[in-house]
């Protein structure tokens, strides 16, 4: 069974990384797909099987909820997350609407965790 | 740290912060209050002794005081400094004193965390309700400006497509009058005895003055609101003069007068409407012959000045006298010419030909005796780049 | 001319974005309508370029705030805009349409205000991230040209003529509004920041 793969997406090199060390962290056997924007993590995940995406919503081209959108055409069963400064409630409710999650920044072992545990 | 001053008596620092005229009010962790100033005393009629020690929630009951707290906890726990504008929220301090008597300020609050100090803050409130009534009077004032402004140019607007319009309905009916007494005139559907002949020739004489009466009314509306094109290129002096002459000859021998033309030795060029100041020309060529007697003779010729030409029109008639020298470019002032050959002008004109030379950043004047003559000169810039550039900045529209 | 490398740059960048997101939600909150406001991009760049990218001729009317700060880093933030920009971003906010050119009064304070959150939430966000603390000082109103707003806040030499600049961006009701966050640091300050930042680095490594 292959291992469980999560993508994570944010234009940020360092915001991938601190995700990366959380999750290498709390789940050691899981995979990382890492994307610096919208387009990359669309090749990304092509022909993959992804159990967790993680988005940033400010990015330049593609928005994370649009990018969100986009996967769950591809993904329509995973879970997902927006993971955000962006905190105001517009935001939130439009996460709402396509069934995905809203979080925080800034990034935390705990809301990382959280995030984490949609998959198990 | 930085040392104001050489004063270290807290008697007279407290002195100090007693004269000053601002509210100053201390708070501790907790948002009780450790100060409490002179000046916040008798604007509340609270006395120090009554507050401290109290939370601000206490002493400021009934106030929203939900963006206050939050600066004030920002500036203990993170050394933040906050401005509170009263344009954000339409706060007031409710002050009250053992008399139940109650004052509402619109304050203006700083915020500050204390330096050197066991996490204290400091509030600072100036009472701004005066001057925020001045300003809110300031900008419904600026307001209504506008309001009238903008009033005033869709009048503009308005009266501009009126003419237009009106003009046109007049035109179309007229112009079927003129063509068909033009008919009836000229003998084509018939012969006419002569007291018909009269009667026509009075009624298409006045149907073409009417006419004219129409365009100029047209014409001058334009220029004035501005709708009218000009197009400025480069002309030469002698050919406007030329084709000036040239067009009026043949009203010369109408009325017996004779237009002798000089043209400059070393032509000029100056930059303008060429049709539009055919016209004004032809305008005052005109006025000229009308107001000289038959057999007379109007000059018309130009002078080369340092930054622009004079053009001249000079005749040797009846003159124009002084009451109606300061009100000739007026619309529909008329003088009476001896023979009556004015009884067919408008009166626009004029009017029309100063609008024109304004266009063009010149000047028109005139210098008249009566029973001597008139000379009307035309001063037009001529086409350097300056000049130019002035002549487009004066035509953008507004 | 930029003297931070990516990693560095990245982090501002994000701590800055996370600065500007609660101070977008502070300023949403007040003129209850949506704003958001983002930094696309920040760089350390030298004091010219920077009143060179203030306005296309550093002659034109800049109005904004300034608000000195002390902490790890020393310096004063500015918040600037084109004046035309101010009046109307003031306006919108206020919800105050006035045909009057310039600010009044309590546009100025107002605009004070909202200067006064997003500095606040800038440096806050800094200080959060390195654990520090970095008091500000009440912010005041600043108008003129580049050059003279640059004058006056930099008085004798006891600024560095390096900058950190960045570009902010409003949105709100369907209006876009540019802004730039000047931070003049002292002369020792951009070598702090810069340790700062690899200390951070080598925690989250």
């Amino acid at each position: 069974m292959p291992n469980t793969t999560v993508l994570v997406v944010d234009d940020s090199k360092v915001s991938r990384m601190m995700i990366t060390a959380i999750i290498k962290d709390q789940r050691s056997n899981w995979t990382i797909i890492e994307a610096g924007c919208g387009d990359d993590a669309i090749e990304a995940s092509k022909d993959k099987a992804i159990d967790l995406c993680i988005i940033d919503y400010n990015m330049p081209g593609m928005d994370g909820l649009e990018l969100a959108t986009k996967l769950k055409e591809s993904f329509p069963y995973t879970p997902m997350s927006l993971l955000t400064a962006n905190v105001q409630e517009s935001t939130k409710e439009k996460a709402e609407a396509i069934g995905i999650r809203f979080t925080r920044k800034p990034i935390t072992d705990e809301r990382v965790t959280s995030i984490l545990d949609l998959v198990g | 740290m930085k040392q104001h001053s050489s004063i270290n008596n807290i008697e007279i620092l407290d002195s100090i912060i007693d004269q000053t005229v601002h509210g100053l009010i201390v708070l501790d962790t907790e948002l009780k209050i450790q100060y409490w100033n002179q000046w916040m005393e008798s604007k509340s009629g609270i006395y120090s002794y009554e507050v401290i020690n109290q939370t601000i929630d206490h002493v400021f009951a009934n106030s929203n005081l939900i963006r206050i707290k939050g600066a004030l906890k920002k500036a203990i726990d993170k050394g933040q400094s906050a401005s509170l504008s009263q344009s954000f929220s339409d706060f007031k301090l409710r002050l009250y004193n053992n008399k139940q008597k109650t004052l509402e300020i619109i304050p203006q609050i700083a915020i500050s965390p204390l330096k050197d100090s066991s996490k204290l803050c400091l509030m600072q409130i100036t009472d701004v309700s005066a001057a925020v009534t001045r300003e809110r009077l300031l900008k419904s004032i600026a307001n209504e400006a506008h309001l009238g402004k903008e009033a005033a140019e869709n009048l503009s607007q308005l009266k501009s497509s009126f003419v237009a319009t009106v003009s046109h309905e007049l035109r179309t009916p007229l112009t079927s009058i003129i063509g068909s007494l033009g008919l009836l005139k000229g003998g084509v559907v018939g012969e006419h005895n002569d007291a018909q002949s009269n009667l026509l020739n009075i009624a298409y004489r006045n149907s073409e003055l009417l006419l004219s009466l129409i365009n100029s009314i047209l014409d001058l509306e334009k220029i004035e609101s501005g709708t009218i094109e000009f197009n400025f290129k480069n002309i030469s002096i002698n050919d406007l003069l030329e084709q000036a002459t040239s067009g009026i000859a043949g009203y010369g021998e109408q009325v017996g007068i004779n237009f002798r033309l000089t043209l400059l030795q070393d032509n000029l060029m100056v930059y303008g409407d060429y049709h539009k100041l055919l016209q004004v020309l032809n305008n005052l060529l005109s006025n000229a012959a009308k107001f000289s007697q038959k057999g007379q003779t109007v000059k018309l010729y130009a002078k080369p000045e340092k930054h622009f030409v004079r053009i001249i029109v000079e005749d040797k008639g009846q003159g124009i006298p002084e009451a109606f020298k300061s009100t000739i470019y007026d619309k529909f002032t008329q003088l009476e010419s001896q023979d009556n050959r004015n009884a067919n002008g408008t009166g626009l004109g004029l009017a029309i030909a100063k609008l024109i030379v304004d266009k063009h950043n010149g000047k028109i004047d005139f210098e008249s005796i009566i029973g001597k003559g008139t000379t009307f000169y035309v001063d037009i810039p001529i086409a350097s780049e300056i000049n130019i550039k002035k002549i487009q900045n004066n035509n953008k529209m507004p | 001319m930029n003297k931070l490398n990516e990693l560095q740059q990245d982090i501002l960048t994000e701590a800055f974005n996370l600065g500007m997101g609660s101070a977008a939600a502070s300023l949403s909150e007040i003129v209850r309508s949506e704003i958001s406001l983002s930094v696309p991009n920040l760089t350390f760049i030298d004091k010219q370029t920077a009143a060179k990218r203030l306005s296309q001729n550093t002659e034109s009317e800049l109005s904004g705030v300034s608000e000195s700060f002390t902490g790890p880093f020393c310096g004063k933030a500015l918040l600037l805009f084109p004046a035309e920009q101010s009046l109307a971003l003031v306006r919108l906010m206020l919800q105050d349409s006035v045909p009057l050119e310039s600010l009044t009064e309590f546009e100025e304070e107002a605009l004070n205000e909202i200067g006064n959150i997003i500095l606040n939430a800038g440096l806050g966000s800094l200080a959060d991230m390195f654990g520090s603390r970095i008091e500000t000082e009440i912010p005041t109103y600043t108008h003129g040209s580049t050059t003279e707003i640059f004058d006056a806040q930099s008085s004798a030499n006891d600024l560095h003529d390096v900058v950190l600049f960045l570009q902010v961006d409003f949105s709100i009701k369907e209006s876009d509004i540019h802004g730039f966050v000047v931070y003049l640091l002292d002369v020792d300050s951009m070598k702090d920041l810069t340790n700062l930042l690899d200390v951070y680095l080598s925690k989250i490594s």
